[in-house]
């Protein structure tokens, strides 16, 4: 019975990845293009960004919000460290 | 003028038909004269959710086409006072009727019925123009699977697009002991995902199987979670702030109840 107690700590998580996988379709049906453009997008933000800063490539979140009629992407970089002046 | 709420998923199998006979069956309960339409022509089953079956006599697309006049198509529910339902057409097709017919339908309708609820088809073609053509107040139906959400994020958008503001959103078949331990997604993630008011929150429960099978509207089994969060949900159409119910089944055990003591401080 004492096992219960921790028994909160070892949550699985796989509602995380249905919250990533669902942000990834609907990103994608709301700007109407293919997860692969999506991809690109992704890539290419990553690149422009990355010259002047050392972007987490694996921690990078982007998010497309509808509002009535307007469409928001927005981008989270997490940022390891600042590139050193050159 | 009554009100024309339309009930609708994208996604079909989410629970869009219990929903609305039971939406219908609790404004009936409340002493309102109501109006479920079966949308569905083709796939029926409105009737049977709520054990009308054997009682249809003549349908939607009869009374479309003159076949029949208003007051005989609708049934009415003997054990709700105020509950009628205009079946769907069974052997005909979705484009047996326009949405311009609808739309003139459910303002007749609305002329003498304070609610008038569709049950809207899954899918978006013809079924799903003609059932949102004279909607006032649209509710969609999900469930906590990314399948489901994705469809309602979609139907979402196509009923802005036209001009309808007024939408809530249902959380159907949670399971909160699976949100708990981090394998479903909660209301919460869902609200932030799909961005729009929330009006109702049904959870998993078997009562919805064994009122299905015999044909009776779970808002009348008493200690349903279901039934209860159905009806507390109607009240909130209505416009009454009304708390949401705890889901979870209360914790077995000493540790158990003493873990859920602390977890609700």
């Amino acid at each position: 019975m004492i096992f219960q107690l921790f028994k909160k700590k070892n949550q699985s998580d796989s509602s995380n990845t249905a919250k990533a996988r669902l942000n990834n379709v609907l990103m994608a049906d709301r700007l109407k293009v293919s997860p692969e453009i999506m991809e690109q997008i992704k890539r290419k933000i990553q690149e422009s960004v990355g010259q002047y800063v050392d972007i987490d490539a694996a921690d990078i979140e982007m998010q497309v919000e509808q509002k009535s009629n307007r469409v928001t992407l927005s981008t989270k970089l997490p940022i390891k460290e600042l590139k050193k002046k050159r | 003028m009554g009100k024309v709420i339309t009930v609708t998923s994208g996604k079909g199998g989410v629970g869009k038909t219990t929903t609305t006979a039971n939406i219908g069956a609790a404004l009936a309960n409340k002493g309102y004269k109501v109006a479920l339409i079966d949308a569905d022509i083709g796939l029926r089953n409105l009737d049977v959710v709520l054990g009308l079956e054997n009682r249809i006599v003549f349908d939607i697309v009869d009374l479309i086409e003159g076949e029949c006049r208003l007051n005989s198509a609708l049934i009415r529910d003997k054990r709700y006072e105020g509950l009628y339902l205009l079946p769907a057409a069974q052997t005909r097709e979705k484009d047996a009727i326009t949405e311009q017919q609808m739309k003139d339908l459910t303002i007749e309708l609305a002329k003498e019925y304070d609610f008038v609820i569709i049950d809207c088809p899954a899918g978006i073609e013809q079924g799903f123009k003609n059932a949102l053509s004279g909607a006032n107040q649209v509710l969609i139906v999900t469930t906590p699977e990314v399948s489901a959400v994705r469809d309602a994020d979609r139907v979402i958008g196509l009923v802005e697009s036209r001009g309808i503001t007024n939408i809530g959103l249902i959380v159907n078949r949670l399971r909160p002991e699976m949100v708990e331990r981090g394998d479903m997604l909660s209301v919460e993630d869902i609200c932030d995902i799909l961005a729009i008011k929330l009006v109702g929150v049904i959870p998993e429960d078997d009562s919805i199987v064994i009122s299905t099978n015999r044909g009776e509207p779970v808002i009348g089994a008493s200690d349903s979670k279901a039934g209860q969060a159905l009806l507390n949900l109607t009240q909130r159409i209505l416009g009454e702030e009304v708390p949401y119910i705890e889901l979870r089944e209360k914790p077995k055990g000493f540790i158990a109840s003493l873990r859920s003591i602390f977890a609700q401080q």
